[in-house]
């Protein structure tokens, strides 16, 4: 059980307030896997970190007697300069393991990672995949109450994630997990109830697909509510030195969404990502190229010029904008992995934008 | 996960992090531990030639060497443990998602590390000057002990009022390390008090550090004493420190915590 009394949280940016909860009150009963979900920035990670008792809020209360894991698959506490057999060695005396019980939680790791001769060398010298193995492993060795995870179940590699997602469903079996995903699917599978962040306001469901619905009302009617803002019809410039008469022409020309257009030119300052290309409008002076700032693991790149934040973005902008092809998240995750990278319902090609860039 | 009491998992927390320290300065630097030998015996080597040139073989009833090498020992253990206590914060940043991790425990650990290692420099320095017959002998060492404690104790309460103050004032910082540079000279390492003249003696008996390194070199040669030390003046400069330090660390550790 975890109980929240007229919890306040917020941040203060520039002088000015910004809210991730606001005089909340909830309590989350025993047994129940909870998903948080929401839109980056939203305070997912804060709020997870405040469950599990290392942040803590501004005002009001969070109480448990439960015991939490540390985030799951955090690789920040490790030195590198030891081996993972140290660092394994110093969390065990930090949760006042005797020497017996840690040889076992190092031998459960080492067998986990499966990272051979590296997991007596400096962790300087891993790989970030054999980092994630080792602190995944180092997670599933302790018994908590309650885990808290913050997508770390999109680490590693296929095989990887195949292994730590069993070993994960397995180990709630005995213990309660709080998740934050951008994966609806894992939601889905491993949660029971969610919560969806939203510019400072919080809602909790006692069904996770009820949140998950919630989720995607919200970014449906923010992308909306982003295309009417500004008027198309101004002309726009490209810097190739052509012109047009407006956003529609020159999407038509550079065979991508008008929208694509619209996002440069308000999330990056005018440069299209896709084209390599900046846009600017009539009476604005064109600024050079730069990529797109905010690039996650998660972020995409459509051949159409769109960047979304994750899978579950697009999905809800083409369900929006296409509904006839019935765009789902496999499609595109489909996409994504195969070697044409070409979503067949809507003949679009999707990329990592980190891999494009 | 069973549930321990709070002082056990403070010890074994320290005690954790102790080990890592140690681990860490062996497996990165092992210059490290060398520098922490080298440097004071290069300022011993330094100062002993400058002093025998001028002195030109007068006797002052003690072995100099063994006067700098107390000194300077003692000086760099306190200069290095508020150093150390006031970047603990930053340093262990990471370890703070391990709820039993409480920042002051990393500046525990941290003064533990360098008593640790002084001392086994300190051992090292007792068989060299064995080795070079210097004149090793100790008129009170009890006294000199508790003298390094007490200045031990004084170096952590700066170090957690610095690191509290700093975690929140970056360039607080940088003020103490500007601070920190004329006290080598300011704080009677290679001179006695009873040696400068009465003016000079009034402003730096100011200087707290004297009164400590003046306690460990009168406790520790038959031919010095300890009358400019005030035991008053070193008491107000450890617990002022001391409380403030804590009483500010209660009131902000969930603040340093999530920063």
């Amino acid at each position: 059980m975890i109980e929240l009394r007229n919890v306040t949280k917020y941040f203060t940016v520039n002088g000015k307030k910004n809210y991730i909860l606001k005089n909340v009150n909830l309590t989350i009963k025993e047994g129940v896997n909870v998903g948080i979900l929401g839109r980056n920035g939203a305070g997912k990670s804060t709020l997870l970190r405040m469950l599990g008792g290392i942040e803590f809020p501004n005002s009001g209360v969070i109480y448990s007697p439960k015991t939490f894991s540390w985030p799951m698959g955090l690789a920040g506490g490790f030195q590198g300069s030891m081996t993972a057999r140290q660092n394994i060695k110093f969390v065990c005396r930090v949760y006042g393991k005797s020497e017996e019980e840690a040889k076992d939680t190092i031998e459960y790791v080492k067998e986990f990672a499966e990272i051979g001769d590296y997991f007596d060398m400096p962790m300087k010298l891993y790989s970030s995949g054999m980092r994630s193995r080792v602190s995944f492993g180092l997670s599933l060795a302790f018994d908590f109450d309650y885990i808290i995870s913050d997508e770390s179940l999109s680490v590693g590699d296929e095989s990887f994630k195949k292994k730590a997602k069993e070993a994960l469903m397995k180990k709630i079996e005995s213990s309660n997990i709080l998740l934050v995903s951008h994966s609806m699917g894992d939601l889905r599978k491993i949660c029971q109830a969610g919560i969806v962040l939203n510019e400072g306001e919080m809602k909790f469901f006692d069904d996770i697909s009820d949140a998950i619905e919630f989720y995607h009302n919200i970014n449906r009617e923010r992308s909306i509510g982003n295309r009417s803002k500004k008027s198309a019809s101004s002309s726009i410039y490209c810097s190739d030195g052509r012109v047009f008469d407006n956003m529609m022409q020159a999407a038509q020309f550079y065979k991508i969404r008008p929208y694509a257009i619209q996002q440069a030119i308000e999330k990056n300052s005018g440069s299209l990502v896709y084209l390599k290309r900046v846009f600017y409008r009539d009476g604005e002076k064109p600024k050079p190229y730069k990529r797109w700032e905010n690039v996650e693991d998660n972020t995409l790149i459509c051949s159409d010029g769109i960047i979304f934040e994750s899978i579950d973005d697009a999905v809800s902008f083409y369900k929006e904008r296409l509904p006839k092809a019935e765009v789902t998240y496999e499609d595109i995750a489909m996409a994504l992995k195969s070697e044409n990278k070409l979503a067949e319902k809507i003949f679009v090609k999707f990329y990592y934008l980190k891999e494009f860039q | 996960m069973k549930k321990r009491r709070a002082f056990k998992i403070f010890y074994s927390v320290v005690w954790a992090l102790f080990l890592r320290e140690v681990q860490v300065l062996y497996g990165s630097k092992k210059l490290g531990y060398l520098w922490a030998v080298v440097d004071p015996m290069i300022m011993i080597i330094v100062f002993s030639i400058v002093h025998s040139s001028l002195m030109k073989g007068a006797s002052l009833g003690y072995d100099y060497p063994v006067f700098l090498a107390t000194g300077f020992l003692a000086y760099n253990l306190f200069r290095s443990i508020v150093f150390k206590s006031m970047e603990a914060f930053n340093a262990n940043r990471g370890l703070f998602v391990y709820k039993q991790v409480k920042p002051i425990d990393t500046i525990v650990a941290r003064v533990l590390v360098e008593v640790f290692q002084i001392s086994i420099v300190a051992m090292i320095f007792v068989f060299i000057g064995w080795y070079f017959e210097f004149d090793l002998r100790v008129e009170n060492f009890n006294m000199v002990v508790l003298a390094v404690a007490w200045f031990v104790l004084f170096g952590f309460g700066l170090g957690v009022l610095f690191g509290v103050v700093g975690t929140f004032y970056e360039n607080f910082k940088k003020i103490v390390t500007i601070a920190f540079m004329p006290l080598f000279f300011l704080s009677a390492l290679f001179y006695t008090v009873e040696s400068l003249p009465q003016q000079a003696r009034e402003v730096i008996l100011f200087n707290p550090v004297v009164h400590f390194i003046e306690l460990i070199h009168g406790s520790y040669f038959y031919a010095l004493d300890t009358a400019y030390v005030s035991f008053e003046y070193m008491l107000y400069w450890t617990l002022v420190p001391l409380f403030l330090g804590l009483y500010f660390y209660r009131k902000s550790e969930r603040k340093i915590l999530s920063i």
